[in-house]
């Protein structure tokens, strides 16, 4: 399999950083929300340490993720109409917004609620606003709003992807799964599988 | 014969013996008292956190300070600190420091410092050996400080670290020091002036 990706296939680095990622959203926001319902105690505070420590690790893929993204050619889509693609476009750029913006806003909660973030021990972040009650509260505030606009993208993205496999029976779906069907060389450019792969 | 003996014998020795109360009385008033200038003294702290380092303060508190350089073993220093007066810039963290569990503020709402001996390290730096009381425990601690006397003012910085669980801070599953750890480094600075 390529590293790269290319105008029908996606590289493994793409794939790989796709599924990892997927992992880590699950992760960190089973996490979120098991430490929030905790009492305090040390469970919620070693909870919290990890969910920190996880969402430091996606925004750090994130990073790496986009940079490798604008340094490779991504496969078109396969949407058969305008708005169609025009939907997907919209629900990626709102995924790397999120990548983005929530570990940033969960790493500025904890700054203003002078709480610096140590990721998994190692090293400690430096903090990006001056502890205040009232700036934590918005960030907190926003931290959880767009725990749901991740639901959200994460819902429409699964089920677009499912539509594109189960009724389009198009190789959006295949074509990111980290080993079947997987690159030009498995599918044409239609997006059928090939007898031999 | 016999007075003039007893008296020769006795009048060095009392010369002595007045000599030295006289020194040490100007000793015992040599020691200068200061008044502390709150406005620009901090006591404060810093420790661990989920692995992180988060700064506090104690806003409060009094002092009571006997010092002359050239006289240490007439120095002394008093300090007593509200705890309820903590500022870690985090409501909910204040809260927790001064619960049973941590300080027990309602119990012990003062922590004390107070000097035994004073010894100088090099010109400008001293050592105070004191007594740390902090909720029902008292230890000695060695705290190095810097002193800067202009005239009639003063400025001291030390820094001393200790560990919280020796005092009792963080009862039950907070004597768990992974998650809160175990030393705090109090970092003081103190003007004074007389």
């Amino acid at each position: 399999m390529a590293l790269r990706s290319n105008k029908t296939g996606f590289g493994s680095i793409t794939k790989s950083l796709h599924w990892v990622m997927a992992a880590l959203f699950i992760s960190v926001f089973a996490m979120g929300w098991y430490m929030d319902f905790l009492p305090l105690g040390m469970a919620k505070l070693e909870w919290m340490s990890r969910h920190k420590s996880f969402g430091v690790t996606i925004l750090t893929l994130a990073v790496l993720r986009i940079v490798w993204r604008l340094s490779e050619p991504t496969p078109d889509a396969l949407g058969k109409h305008a708005i169609e693609r025009l939907a997907a476009k919209v629900g990626h750029l709102g995924l790397y917004a999120v990548m983005l913006a929530m570990p940033l806003t969960g790493w500025m909660m904890s700054s203003a609620a002078n709480f610096p973030v140590s990721v998994f021990g190692l090293f400690t972040l430096p903090n990006l606003v001056a502890p205040d009650q009232g700036l934590f509260e918005a960030f907190k505030t926003a931290h959880f709003l767009l725990s749901w606009v991740i639901v959200a993208l994460v819902l429409g993205h699964v089920a677009a992807a499912l539509k594109h496999h189960f009724i389009d029976r198009d190789a959006t779906l295949r074509r990111m799964l980290p080993v079947s069907g997987n690159n030009d060389a498995d599918i044409d450019a239609t997006g059928t599988a090939k007898e031999s792969s | 014969m016999d007075m003039n003996f007893k008296s020769s014998l006795m009048r060095p020795l009392a010369v002595g013996v007045v000599a030295a109360l006289m020194a040490f009385g100007t000793s015992a008033q040599a020691a200068d008292l200061w008044n502390v200038n709150a406005d620009d003294s901090t006591i404060a702290f810093t420790g661990k956190q989920l692995g992180a380092d988060f700064n506090g303060a104690f806003e409060s508190f009094n002092a009571t300070i006997a010092f002359s350089p050239d006289d240490l073993a007439a120095s002394s220093v008093e300090v007593l600190i509200d705890i309820a007066s903590v500022n870690t810039q985090n409501g909910d963290r204040d809260s927790q420091i001064v619960s049973a569990d941590w300080f027990n503020a309602g119990e012990w709402p003062t922590a004390k410092f107070a000097t035994k001996s004073f010894s100088e390290v090099a010109p400008g730096s001293y050592q105070a050996v004191a007594d740390l009381t902090i909720r029902d425990v008292t230890k000695e601690v060695t705290l190095p400080f810097d002193l800067v006397i202009n005239g009639n003012e003063a400025e001291a910085k030390g820094s001393v670290t200790i560990k919280r669980t020796d005092f009792g801070v963080g009862q039950g599953q907070w004597a768990d020091v992974s998650q809160v750890g175990d030393d705090v480094t109090i970092n003081i600075t103190i003007k004074a002036s007389k």
